[in-house]
């Protein structure tokens, strides 16, 4: 464990050295937000609510989804990098699980997002765009529960397609697809309850939502006493759902592992 | 360069049709590969798009703009974009060429350097990419915005389009210009021209007027689209749509100079 929290350690320390593209990332974070809340104003325009959504919700909702993407933010091709230069041939033979690694270092980064760009960005925004705040400290509790259970929901979907790099040679066009479709469809950029309803009953039976749907709706207190109870339970059964699957891969992936020249 | 111009303007149009040609033939070496990344940043670029088109369906009107008058603008961002990084992807790549030293070998040719860093790359997964969204949705937004297909509208069409590649291209060569002075312009060239782009998604009107007015007079990428559009879609007079073109020109003339200012210095300093 101690090794684990090592790796933690030092990706947030690398990710420290990096200050340009910090400020770049930091000002790309508050220009979505920015784009997203004046999006939605000009949508909601003179009415103050539509569908029970108040236009105030909506600029939280979406001050907030813009957050969670910058928190949620991975290293996408570290797996592949790994896997491309060989280098996973000698992380497989030191005494440590390979995927324990990549998951430190995918913490590692989030701590850092979490830190460095989120909280500020936070702080200036509930005082920028006056952030409906959650009705009251079980409301925030539990939506910080859903927000870790949408991490591990999304966390195991990267994984699946991160270990794809077992089989194929490029999986740009495959990482870059499956982002477009989580941010389309996971209620990060349009919630549900605002999309064409044949399409959201759809969704509702998927598991995109639970990454960032879910938790913004019980933030919001759209969902409300025993529907969080089994909103969170569905989260957490396709989170066994979904990394059941990446450690089935993983273990074939292994067997399979294909290096230049070996 | 006038040392460089050796060259008619004729024979660089061949060079170029020549360079450009071998490019897209090593690019379809590899068929599949880049039919696949070039459907990825198509896929990717739908996002903003379908979410536009999601929002519509719900509250119709944002802003005074109906979905198809939304699309047409918002294509001529993707359509602009596809055009101009055709041409432009080594102005866009340029940070990497000279820190590889490519950009050394550029200048042991007798060829106007600008012309090599221009001709010798081309983005071709990107310009299909684009250019595929933004055709789609030109195509399905043309008659729901109601834009007649008068002569005069197909005109003004191509000068905007033209105008949209120089201003684009004018915001790429300022940054790769500013590679002879510091190291890490690629990330002025993210955020003056990347990240300004995300928002020209939308009519312009529903900013700040500080940020309606940086947009116009200072990184004018509103003339990309959205002056255009409301000139096509008459609201506003045609000559705004006319301005793009002016603007660009200008805008790239002055990178122009930003860039041969810089080749100076990079030359002058030993190499």
């Amino acid at each position: 464990m101690r090794l684990y929290l090592e790796f933690v350690r030092r990706v947030f320390r690398r990710n420290a050295a990096y200050k340009v593209q910090y400020f770049t990332g930091l000002f790309n974070a508050l220009l979505g937000l920015f784009i997203g809340v004046a999006i939605w104003r000009a949508a909601y325009g003179g009415s103050d609510i539509i569908d029970g959504i108040g236009k105030q919700e909506m600029v939280t909702y979406a001050v907030l989804g813009v957050l969670m993407r910058t928190l949620l933010t991975m290293n996408e091709y570290l797996i592949d990098s790994k896997i491309r230069s060989g280098e996973i041939a000698v992380d497989l033979l030191k005494p440590y699980h390979f995927l324990g690694y990549v998951l430190s270092v995918i913490i590692g980064d989030m701590i850092f997002n979490l830190w460095t760009k989120v909280l500020p960005v936070l702080i200036v925004s509930i005082l920028v765009f006056h952030l409906t705040l959650p009705a009251d400290p079980t409301a925030a509790l539990l939506f910080l529960i859903s927000l870790v259970l949408g991490f591990l929901v999304l966390y195991g979907f990267n994984l699946i397609f991160w270990l794809s790099a077992f089989w194929f040679h490029q999986t740009w066009s495959i990482l870059t697809i499956k982002n477009a479709v989580i941010l389309l469809v996971s209620g990060a950029t349009i919630p549900l309850w605002f999309m064409p309803q044949s399409l959201a009953d759809i969704l509702a039976a998927l598991p995109f939502k639970d990454i960032y749907f879910t938790p913004l709706a019980i933030y919001l207190g759209q969902v409300s006493g025993n529907e969080i109870v089994k909103a969170l339970v569905v989260q957490a059964g396709w989170i066994i759902i979904l990394h059941g699957l990446a450690a089935l891969l993983w273990n074939r992936a292994q067997s399979k592992l294909v290096i230049q020249g070996g | 360069m006038r040392t460089f111009s050796k060259h008619t303007p004729l024979e660089y149009i061949v060079l170029y049709g020549r360079f450009l040609s071998m490019i897209m033939r090593s690019r379809m070496q590899y068929k599949l590969d880049t039919l696949l990344t070039s459907a990825a940043v198509l896929i990717r670029e739908c996002v903003t798009v379908l979410t536009l088109y999601f929002m519509l369906n719900k509250f119709s009107v944002i802003n005074g703009w109906d979905l198809g008058q939304l699309l047409f603008m918002y294509s001529f961002v993707f359509l602009t974009y596809s055009l101009c990084i055709l041409v432009f992807t080594g102005v866009r790549d340029f940070e990497w060429a000279v820190h590889q030293g490519e950009f050394d070998a550029y200048l042991t040719k007798p060829l106007n350097p600008l012309f090599q860093v221009v001709s010798r790359k081309s983005d071709v997964m990107a310009m299909l990419g684009h250019g595929g969204l933004g055709l789609l949705m030109f195509v399905y937004s043309f008659r729901l915005a109601g834009v007649p297909a008068t002569g005069l509208n197909v005109l003004t069409i191509v000068m905007v389009l033209i105008g949209g590649i120089l201003i684009q291209g004018a915001l790429l060569l300022v940054p790769a210009s500013l590679t002879f002075w510091i190291t890490k312009s690629s990330e002025v060239q993210n955020v003056l021209f990347y990240q300004m782009r995300g928002f020209i998604a939308y009519p312009i009107s529903i900013y700040p007027k500080l940020v309606q007015w940086l947009l116009t007079y200072v990184i004018p990428l509103a003339f990309v689209n959205y002056y255009p559009a409301q000139s096509l879609l008459s609201r506003q007079s045609r000559g705004l749509a006319l301005l793009s073109p002016v603007i660009g020109v200008v805008l790239f003339g002055l990178a122009l100079l930003l860039w041969r200012a810089g080749l100076k210095r990079y030359k002058s300093t030993g190499h």
